[in-house]
């Protein structure tokens, strides 16, 4: 890759980035601090006795334990975020290539000296790389402030917080854990994401009613005339909890190097192919 | 045929679907695909929705 490609390229993410920034820093910002009043307030009713006996149950929970292991636990704590991060994708994703036809600023972009491949592999990397970094980011500072919450009280009750120490290690590699969940997830669900983008890419007014009815459809379709289940066989798979799930690094190496993931990759290749040659038609 | 899936996006959409079904129908032929949703393992209890049919097949 040249200089001045890498250069386009950044410049793309940077676009997708001002564009989109609602929906990447403002939705799981604002899950953070509604979680943080929430966690605030129901705190401040507690008695200052309750309050000790909490963070005392947290020190003593967390002290010498691995935190290897209640990374692990507390990843639970993040599926708020998680569940978020899925429907914000989901929106992007279905407008990504919709939005700049229906303002009519393809016009400009293609005058520009960028490809349709290069504007697609941009919404791609965004989703899988650019914008878990600030949900994970978001997370991090409703831990840090948790955290630190904790401390100062704790700390104004005498007690003994060195369990907080652990927790902190904890949060440190459930952070890396998160970030590296979302990613892979994204491609493991790299099917999902070409076929959004395919009728992102299609479709003159409402790509959800498109996205969603076409794989009804042809789900009903199969079902009706052939009596078979292949599509909603694989959708299943694709969605199954076991599948999803992951709480620790050898979950994500397991996810990384399976068939399952490579057919997925090879399926959604072929449909972000379809995606890039249907912006074409921009009319 | 190129050009004739290239002629306009409806054309295009039908020969993306039909390779993303072709190649769905192909790797489940192959693999013997079946849905792992309906069963719910875990230490606790174990839950098989696919039992559950049985029994209000039986039923009925």
């Amino acid at each position: 890759m040249s200089r001045f490609s890498f250069f386009q390229f950044f410049a793309l993410l940077k676009k997708e980035f001002w564009e989109n920034r609602i929906l990447m820093i403002g939705a799981p910002a604002v899950l953070a601090v509604v979680i943080f009043v929430v966690n605030f307030l129901v705190a401040s009713q507690l008695s200052e006795e309750q309050l000790g006996t909490l963070i005392g149950y947290f020190s003593s929970w967390f002290d010498g334990q691995n935190p290897f292991y209640t990374a692990s636990v507390i990843i639970l704590l993040c599926l708020p975020f998680l569940v978020v991060y899925f429907f914000c994708s989901v929106i992007y994703l279905l407008n990504a290539l919709y939005s700049d036809r229906k303002d009519m600023s393809i016009l400009f972009w293609q005058s520009m000296p960028i490809s349709n491949l290069q504007t697609v592999i941009s919404k791609i990397v965004t989703v899988v790389v650019i914008s878990p970094i600030f949900t994970v980011a978001a997370i991090a500072v409703l831990y840090g402030l948790s955290i630190g919450y904790l401390t100062i009280v704790g700390y104004g009750l005498s007690m003994q917080l060195s369990g907080l120490a652990y927790m902190f290690s904890a949060v440190a590699i459930n952070l890396s854990v998160v970030y590296f969940f979302i990613a892979t997830s994204v491609l493991w669900l790299l099917p999902l994401v070409g076929w959004l983008l395919v009728f992102s890419a299609f479709s003159r007014r409402a790509p959800m009613l498109w996205a969603i009815g076409v794989y009804f459809l042809l789900g009903f379709f199969e079902g009706f005339v052939f009596n078979t289940r292949f599509l909603s066989n694989w959708a299943q798979t694709r969605f199954d909890p076991d599948n999803f799930i992951i709480v620790d690094y050898s979950g994500i190496s397991d996810r990384l190097f399976s068939y399952d993931m490579f057919i997925g990759l090879v399926v959604g290749s072929i449909l972000i192919s379809g995606s890039v040659y249907m912006r074409r038609y921009a009319e | 045929m190129k050009k004739i899936i290239l002629k306009n996006r409806f054309t295009l959409l039908a020969a993306i679907i039909l390779a993303y079904t072709s190649l769905l129908v192909v790797e489940g032929l192959v693999t013997d695909r079946e849905p792992a949703l309906l069963r719910f393992d875990n230490s606790l209890f174990e839950l098989n929705l696919e039992e559950l049919n049985e029994i209000s097949d039986r039923i009925i």
